[in-house]
């Protein structure tokens, strides 16, 4: 049949079940990870990375305004020949300052370009993630409770207990045959002694002189001998 | 953990959870494993596909973002 259950192995069943726990683990672990990855990122930009290119640009227009100076100190100095000195090296200094203003001034721009940008691609990531997150949540647990669920039912099914007939067609037969006859016996003395205490009345009636008594005391016992009447 | 390292043990989990899947559809092949296949197993890779293109995509933006912000 198409509908029929089929399940060979509970322990393959309950193994796959220890593997969705652990890939649900994985999986909720990456994405937290993932997530918690892009709000450091998003935090270095715009807290560390704002601060840290503010305070080199104020740096380094110090710096622009210091080389400056050095040059131009050097421009009014004269020698003693009336010659001018050389200032190839403070102009290669104010240079590099300007460039590394230049840099600060850029990396300030992409900071401030990078805070909205990351913001918003934030989004996005989360939105990409959240179907697998819902899956994660909601639906893998679900999973896993179902196959536990079909793990117990199916556990129960193989622990049921079905009478052996067989013990019937075996010594078991014999045991329960001398049961049933040793039941018969008790069963057939009650009645034999029932009987005789009714032959004991009738008698003790025909006869008063015997004392109201029947000659074994009467009812109580079950392996009574039978009476004078039962012979 | 790295975005990219994140994105790499999803890739693990799931490989896994496939190999597995294939291992106990052997022992359990009826109407009910189908639906469990169709209901959760087929969702998760689609789940799993976009994240890993959202993974991807943030993975590049970081780089770039670091790149562009950082001192280097």
């Amino acid at each position: 049949m198409s509908d029929a259950a089929k399940v060979t192995s509970l322990d393959d069943l309950a193994r796959f079940r220890a593997a969705v726990i652990k890939a649900l683990d994985e999986l909720r672990l990456s994405i937290s990870e993932a997530e918690s990855e892009v709000g450091r990122v998003r935090g270095w930009v715009e807290r560390d990375q704002s601060l840290y290119w503010q305070t080199q640009h104020r740096k380094a227009q110090e710096h622009v305004a210091t080389c400056k100076s050095a040059l131009f100190r050097k421009q009014m100095v004269t020698s003693s020949k009336d010659q001018k000195p050389s200032v190839v090296d403070e102009k290669k200094a104010l240079e590099r300052a300007h460039a590394r203003l230049a840099l600060c001034e850029q990396k300030r721009a992409a900071v401030k370009k990078w805070s909205i940008q990351i913001t918003r691609e934030e989004i996005l990531f989360k939105a990409g993630l959240a179907p697998l997150s819902a899956l994660v949540d909601r639906e893998l647990p679900h999973a896993v409770t179902l196959l536990a669920r079909m793990l117990e039912h199916l556990d129960a099914y193989m622990k049921l207990k079905v009478p052996d007939l067989s013990k019937l067609y075996d010594g078991g037969a014999d045991a329960a045959v001398a049961d049933m006859r040793r039941r018969g016996d008790s069963i057939r003395a009650m009645l034999g002694t029932a009987a005789a205490g009714d032959a004991g009345a009738e008698r003790d009636g025909a006869a008063p002189e015997g004392g109201g008594e029947s000659p074994q005391g009467g009812a109580s016992g079950s392996q009574a001998e039978p009476s004078e009447a039962d012979r | 953990m790295s975005v990219a390292g994140a994105r790499m043990r999803m890739d693990l989990a799931l490989k896994d959870l496939h190999l597995k899947w294939a291992h106990v559809s052997q022992s359990w092949n009826d109407p009910v494993s189908r639906a469990f296949e169709s209901n959760y197993l087929d969702a998760l890779d689609q789940g799993a596909r976009l994240a890993a293109g959202a993974l991807d995509k943030m993975r590049d933006s970081i780089a770039r973002a670091k790149r562009e912000c950082g001192e280097g």
